[in-house]
């Protein structure tokens, strides 16, 4: 895939990230949730996932921010070394890292919305 | 005093290595505001993928029922990690802000335009506009530390 | 001159060890100056301590050029047409990238004057570095004009004609004199040995912007790879040193946004 391709990937991603993440932390209001400790509880939490709404935006913020995050990785890491073999590699492990995260979170929520 | 050879000591090598490499470059000269909001981004960055990584960890715990949840926020429930919790808002509230300055001065005019190039020089992609942006972005992470503080610590 | 070996690049000058105990005498300054042959055996890296006679309007160069012709003739460092126009000089000046022939003493404002080769070059001989990488990418990004209409390589048989508002979208960046001082201060090119640098990537730019130009897609195919525009993250340390007012991080954002527009479909 082109770089160019890639880096506009990022850019919805990037934009989707500020929304998304915003509204995670405001999320507490909406859940009519007061201070820190209670938005820390048990139940908040299952809340959080059990509501079909919040439960969408974690997947969008899930997304976005791994994707997101995995990009900047690799820009880091392909400055560390010279040569092609070397950019495969971190291309190949930024991926299966990415693909883990997003593979977990996606679990998290895909149980606690069902109510598992 | 005469003109003419003084003395001859040896030179420093660089500090080697990954780490080393990793490093010089923000040490050097130019010292531009906007290289430093570099190494900022970049330590910003790597620190917060390590944060998700654990979050999604931590968060999972949840399908563990109430005591597996409980057992985890238990062990987080300590000053080193609301430390952290404080510096993962100061790093994301600058990293955000200054994000969105890269990606203006990327897509939009706030970068400038190509002048015809009398002296002396104005480098229009260093202009004023941009470094308002980057100095919000330190004043809003600043103000995000110190509601973290007042927040975890209940000052 | 031999053969530039690659092998360890100049990273030298943030640490150049201690000043000489010796003070300056009024007139003249201590000029420091990194010396090594990787090319003799044993030869290891030092620091050299001149003092030199100071005129005014005396520049580095001709710091390095009374040293050169009074003390010590085995000192090599690049020069050609001492007035900023040729881009030989490129050095480091009290750990800055600067060109010699345009940087006063006296504006320097210090005693002591510290010069080294620059930074994200191999070392061929004291201040002089080897640009075979840097000239290497710089053709990677296809600096002339291409015409399709009369077949690759063939000559142009019409005036190509251009308003001045089309001539201003690029003529900025042909004041590019090809010194090196923006990949010497590029952090990415320190990190990156592929990166293309802010030099080919701003010179990529002005020939693809160019009205008369019919090679941008073999420009683009060039800049929009895992080493091209998209590793440049806006240091502005290429801009911040460049002596000619190219603003070669403004090249590079304006390269990005027409590589976009291309993968989106409007170019």
């Amino acid at each position: 895939m082109r770089e160019s391709t890639l880096q506009l990937i990022n850019y919805v991603m990037i934009l989707a990230l500020l929304v998304t993440l915003v509204l995670h932390l405001a999320m507490q209001a909406f859940l009519g949730v007061s201070g820190y400790e209670e938005a820390l509880a048990y139940d908040t939490a299952v809340a959080r996932y059990r509501e079909p709404l919040s439960a969408s935006l974690l997947t969008i913020l899930l997304v976005a921010a791994t994707y997101h995050g995995v990009w900047g990785l690799r820009n880091v890491l392909l400055g560390v070394r010279a040569g092609p073999a070397w950019g495969r590699a971190v291309t190949g492990v930024t991926l299966v890292l990415g693909i883990v995260m997003l593979g977990w979170g996606v679990r998290t929520i895909v149980l606690a919305f069902a109510g598992a | 005093m005469v003109e003419g050879l003084v003395s001859t000591e040896k030179a420093r090598g660089p500090e080697g290595g990954f780490v080393g490499r990793q490093v010089r470059w923000a040490l050097r000269k130019p010292m531009n505001l906007e290289k430093l909001a570099l190494a900022v981004q970049r330590v910003s960055g790597v620190g917060l993928l390590v944060y998700l990584f654990f979050h999604l960890f931590v968060t999972g715990s949840v399908t563990s029922g109430r005591e597996g949840w409980d057992g985890v926020m238990g062990m987080l429930s300590n000053p080193l990690a609301h430390i952290g919790e404080v510096l993962v808002v100061a790093g994301a509230t600058f990293h955000g802000v200054n994000g969105v300055r890269v990606m203006l001065l990327e897509l939009t005019a706030l970068v400038g335009k190509p002048v015809r190039p009398d002296y002396p020089y104005k480098v229009q992609s260093l202009g004023k506009g941009q470094q308002s942006i980057l100095w919000t972005a330190t004043i809003m992470a600043g103000l995000a530390m110190i509601a973290g503080i007042v927040i975890l610590w209940g000052l | 001159m031999g053969t530039a070996i690659k092998g360890r690049r100049s990273g030298t000058t943030t640490v150049l060890g201690e000043v000489p105990r010796e003070s300056t005498a009024p007139g003249t300054v201590l000029l420091r100056v990194y010396r090594h042959n990787p090319c003799a055996v044993g030869d290891e890296p030092r620091m050299t301590t001149f003092r030199v006679p100071v005129a005014k309007g005396m520049t580095v160069l001709d710091a390095l050029l009374w040293v050169k012709e009074n003390v010590d003739p085995g000192l090599a460092f690049r020069y050609s047409c001492r007035m900023g126009i040729c881009g030989s000089c490129g050095m480091l000046v009290n750990g800055r990238p600067e060109l010699g022939c345009e940087t006063q003493i006296a504006q320097l404002g210090t005693d002591v004057v510290e010069v080294a080769p620059l930074t994200n070059y191999p070392v061929v001989r004291d201040v002089v570095t080897d640009f075979q990488d840097f000239f290497g990418h710089h053709r990677r990004a296809k600096p002339y004009l291409v015409r399709k209409e009369n077949g690759e390589g063939a000559p142009v048989t019409r005036e190509l004609l251009q308003t001045e508002e089309q001539k201003l979208e690029y003529y900025q960046f042909t004041m590019c004199i090809m010194c090196g001082l923006c990949n010497a201060a590029c952090p990415i090119v320190g990190l990156d040995p592929e990166f293309l640098g802010p030099q080919a990537l701003a010179q990529a730019y002005r020939f693809a912007i160019d009205s008369r130009d019919q090679g941008w897609r073999e420009r683009a195919e060039v800049v929009d790879s895992p080493h091209g525009c998209f590793r440049c993250e806006l240091a502005g340390s290429c801009s911040a040193v460049c002596p000619k007012g190219v603003d070669p991080g403004l090249g590079v954002q304006l390269l990005k946004r027409l590589v976009l527009a291309r993968r989106m479909g409007r170019r």
